[in-house]
């Protein structure tokens, strides 16, 4: 659906001063038919720019995006069709009712004048618009604004939806709304570029993710691939019914297990072995008379790969 | 969605504009206002201790109306355009229109024509008066007619600049825009009938002198009240205008199309092409409808009396006024760091090599040698008194007209490249600058007797327009010393240039 390639953004720093800002450094991948894909990155890691430059808002310095095949940059309209844009900093014309503003990008996305108010009218009812159709958007609340801002990128049933934060500013139920229809979105088959700053959020939804850092992509792939990227070990956790056995002696002196710690009768190590070869330590740890009363393997969190990426742990 | 079918014809960003600004409360409001305000009037005009009699009097409430309706339409419609794009830039909603799939031109008509609908309310709703106004005054339909069609047009070309103002002025400089167009306005409905252009005035206020020219006439105007002179020929003002309007709107319409659903950061107000050709036209309309004669006053009345004029000052005048578009053209070649850089990563070496360094140039020095060609050509056509004038003389001037602005745009363009806020502004300044000091230091050191003319024109090129065959014969060397100084002056520029380009083609890491 969307494929990026050599993709460059430099800009002068707004002072003027220093050296020139890479917002995007030569950046090279691709985002198949159906995805949910998630940008990850700091603040000015080059999120928005990289997002504007696939929706053909930024001209990119060098390289090139095309979306369903259309080059962006080349044929703006013909690939604008194919994609709907939703800003971090949205802005809605206050001036207008629900239905007018819906109404309004219909017509801008060309839509067939006849089927533009049915379209509205199923817009409204699938964003829980019906009892604000006559609001004027001024009115909203910031909920409220963000799904009639939704509801304008999907108007024109675009099958690449491009979110710059989505979820932001929205209090927690209006968050879970958000993700529930952004699922349902790619049930319908689109496919959903999204960044954002929660992290917990993109992990439930995204099936891949890059992490962005200075304009460059630091990993990149399958949310499960890029988890387990970089890990020469998995972490495990040994809970222990009663403190007293020397767990970390035990567990040092095994092949495979790394960095022991062990606290409050638990013991946590990296193991570089298999299941099996898990299975096989814990019977060992068990029948050495360790009082073993759990084991589980540390799953490790986006926010953690993403501190653990983000501070070159791993680059 | 009650509207009737037909508006959805419209291109939808009109639409959205009508909708926003033409509420049904607002409507019974402007309604309401307009009614009073007509009353009032009628009541003024007719009514009144003072009143005069019905036919005066009606033409009075007319031309009340009618400036009201030029003034509403004209600067209150402009004051919207200026606002339409900025304000949206502002709210961050321009985006949304950017990735539409709406046609650049469909999104500038919309707005162009959208964006003052509440003014154009209020001048259909001050019409019934004041076409009532205008049957008791007996003023034709013919006449109504132009009034109307030079109030339209005359706005829309306006709106249509205002438009482009507001596309391309950036964040917080709103005020500026409208102090720009209001100054425009305000020098443009200045009846130029008694200076050295045979054309009245270019705004629409000119509409008033339509229905009232045969009650009173200008003694200073020297002109026929509603004809021209284009080469010699009487031309009826109103087509003047008319075609004025519709070539200007196109100019205006042409930039905003080009630049409305681009990355702001890489605006080209008009391809190099176009702006030249929009360059000579404005040339072409200056020297259709100068004079040859130059205007000057007789004591005791200081009425204006018109004399033929020299072939010198005659070139004078035309180098000081092409200079002035030549300089609006020059700020729109010039490049920013992000086109020039994106150029560089795009094209590679010969982006950044002498070819590209001496940007903008060979349009400017082409521009200013095909003006130069036409005004010598004119002047041998129409000026029978050379004084001490020849073609020599007249090519020299041109010359020194063509490098000033290679070099002082070759400097504007290698200040463009510098790192920094707002370079060119900082460029400009600086330009301003050494004017002052250059002109400063001349006084101190006695420059400016006639015969250190050529040396002031290393500096100051201007100097050398109004060169005589005298002063042309006695330091011919001196004169091409000048020259030659200024068009190294030029290359220190263009090298100037090339170095930055070289900083910029390199990795970023390195710059």
């Amino acid at each position: 659906m969307i494929q990026v390639e050599d993709l460059s953004k430099e800009y002068d720093a707004p002072s003027g001063k220093g050296a020139p800002i890479v917002a995007a450094n030569q950046l090279n991948f691709q985002v198949a038919s159906g995805e949910i894909f998630g940008l990850v990155g700091p603040n000015g890691a080059g999120k928005t720019t990289t997002l504007k430059m696939i929706c053909g808002l930024v001209v990119p310095t060098s390289g090139s995006v095309s979306v369903n095949g259309v080059d962006v940059e080349r044929q703006p309209e013909e690939a604008q069709r194919h994609l709907g844009y939703l800003a971090d900093f949205f802005s809605l014309y206050d001036d207008l009712k629900v239905w007018e503003y819906l109404d309004y990008f219909a017509r801008a996305y060309k839509m067939d004048s006849f089927a533009i108010p049915k379209r509205v009218e199923e817009l409204i009812h699938r964003l829980g618009l019906q009892t604000k159709r006559e609001a004027m958007i001024g009115g909203l609340s910031r909920g409220m604004k963000q799904r009639v801002g939704l509801g304008r990128a999907i108007i024109h049933d675009p099958p690449l939806l491009v979110l710059d934060e989505p979820a932001a500013g929205l209090d927690p139920k209006a968050r879970v709304e958000l993700k529930d229809l952004l699922r349902e979105l790619q049930r319908d088959g689109k496919t959903i570029f999204v960044t954002s700053h929660i992290l917990s959020d993109l992990e439930e939804i995204c099936s891949s993710i890059a992490i962005i850092e200075k304009g460059r992509l630091l990993r990149i792939g399958r949310l499960e691939d890029v988890m387990r990227e970089g890990k020469a070990a998995r972490r495990v956790r040994i809970r222990l019914a009663a403190p007293g056995f020397a767990a970390s002696e035990w567990l040092g002196a095994r092949a495979g297990v790394s960095s022991v710690a062990t606290a409050n009768a638990e013991a946590i190590f990296s193991f570089t072995g298999d299941d099996m070869e898990l299975a096989e330590l814990v019977r060992g740890f068990i029948g050495a008379g360790a009082p073993v009363c759990g084991v589980e393997e540390i799953i490790e969190t986006l926010e953690e790969l993403y501190s653990r990426v983000s501070s070159d742990e791993v680059m | 969605m009650s509207e009737p079918t037909f508006i959805g014809a419209f291109t939808p960003e009109l639409l959205r504009n009508g909708r926003i600004q033409l509420r049904h409360g607002r409507i019974v409001a402007v309604v309401v206002i307009c009614a009073a305000l007509s009353l009032s009037a009628v009541a003024y005009f007719f009514y009144s201790p003072s009143a005069a009699p019905s036919g005066m009097a009606a033409l009075d409430l007319f031309r009340t109306m009618v400036i009201l309706q030029i003034a509403v339409l004209l600067i209150g419609g402009g004051i919207y355009c200026l606002q339409s794009v900025h304000r949206e830039k502002d709210l961050n909603t321009f985006d949304y229109q950017r990735i539409t799939r709406l046609k650049p031109i469909e999104l500038a008509v919309g707005k162009l024509l959208g964006a003052p609908a509440l003014t154009y309310l209020i001048v259909l709703c001050l019409m019934p008066v004041t076409l009532v106004a205008a049957f008791v005054a007996q003023i034709s339909i013919w006449t109504l007619v132009q009034v109307y069609l030079i109030i339209l047009l005359g706005s829309i070309t306006y709106h249509a600049l205002a438009l482009l103002l507001s596309l391309l002025a950036p964040r917080g400089g709103s005020a500026g825009a409208v102090l720009f167009f209001l100054i425009v306005v305000g020098m443009s409905s200045i009846d130029s009938g008694s200076s050295v252009f045979a054309m009245h005035q270019l705004s629409p206020f000119f509409a008033m002198e339509v229905f009232s020219s045969q009650l009173a006439r200008n003694p200073f105007q020297m002109l026929p009240p509603l004809r021209d002179l284009f080469l010699g020929q009487s031309v009826p003002h109103v087509l003047v205008l008319i075609v004025i309007y519709v070539t200007f709107s196109a100019f205006f319409v042409l930039a905003v199309t080009r630049n409305i659903k681009r990355d702001p950061s890489v605006y080209e107000i008009y391809a190099p092409w176009q702006g030249l050709a929009f360059v000579f036209y404005l040339i072409a309309l200056v020297l259709g409808f100068f004079r040859w004669m130059i205007p000057f006053q007789i004591p005791p009345r200081f009425a204006v009396q018109f004399r033929p004029i020299t072939a010198g000052a005659a070139e004078v005048t035309f180098l000081g006024i092409a200079l002035w578009l030549f300089a609006i053209f020059g700020f729109a070649l010039l490049r920013n760091r992000e086109r020039v850089r994106r150029r560089i990563r795009r094209h590679g070496v010969a982006a950044s090599g002498w070819w590209a360094a001496i940007w903008p140039s060979p349009y400017l020095i082409a521009g200013a040698i095909a003006t130069g060609v036409a005004i010598l050509a004119m002047i041998r056509l129409n000026v029978e008194d050379y004084g001490s004038w020849n073609l020599t003389v007249g090519v020299l001037e041109v010359a020194f007209f063509a490098l000033w602005l290679a070099r002082d745009f070759g400097y504007l363009q290698w200040m463009n490249l510098q790192k920094g806020r707002r370079p060119l502004a900082t460029g400009v300044l600086y330009l301003i600058i050494f004017y002052v000091c250059v002109s400063t230091c001349m006084v101190a050191f006695d420059l400016y007797k006639p015969v250190a003319a050529p040396y002031r024109a290393i500096l100051m090129p201007s100097a050398a327009f109004g060169l005589d065959t005298d002063a042309w014969t006695s330091a011919g060397g001196l004169w091409m010393g000048a020259l030659f100084l200024l068009v190294i002056e030029s290359f220190l520029f263009v090298w100037l240039q090339r170095r930055e380009l070289e900083k910029l083609a390199r990795p970023s890491g390195e710059i």
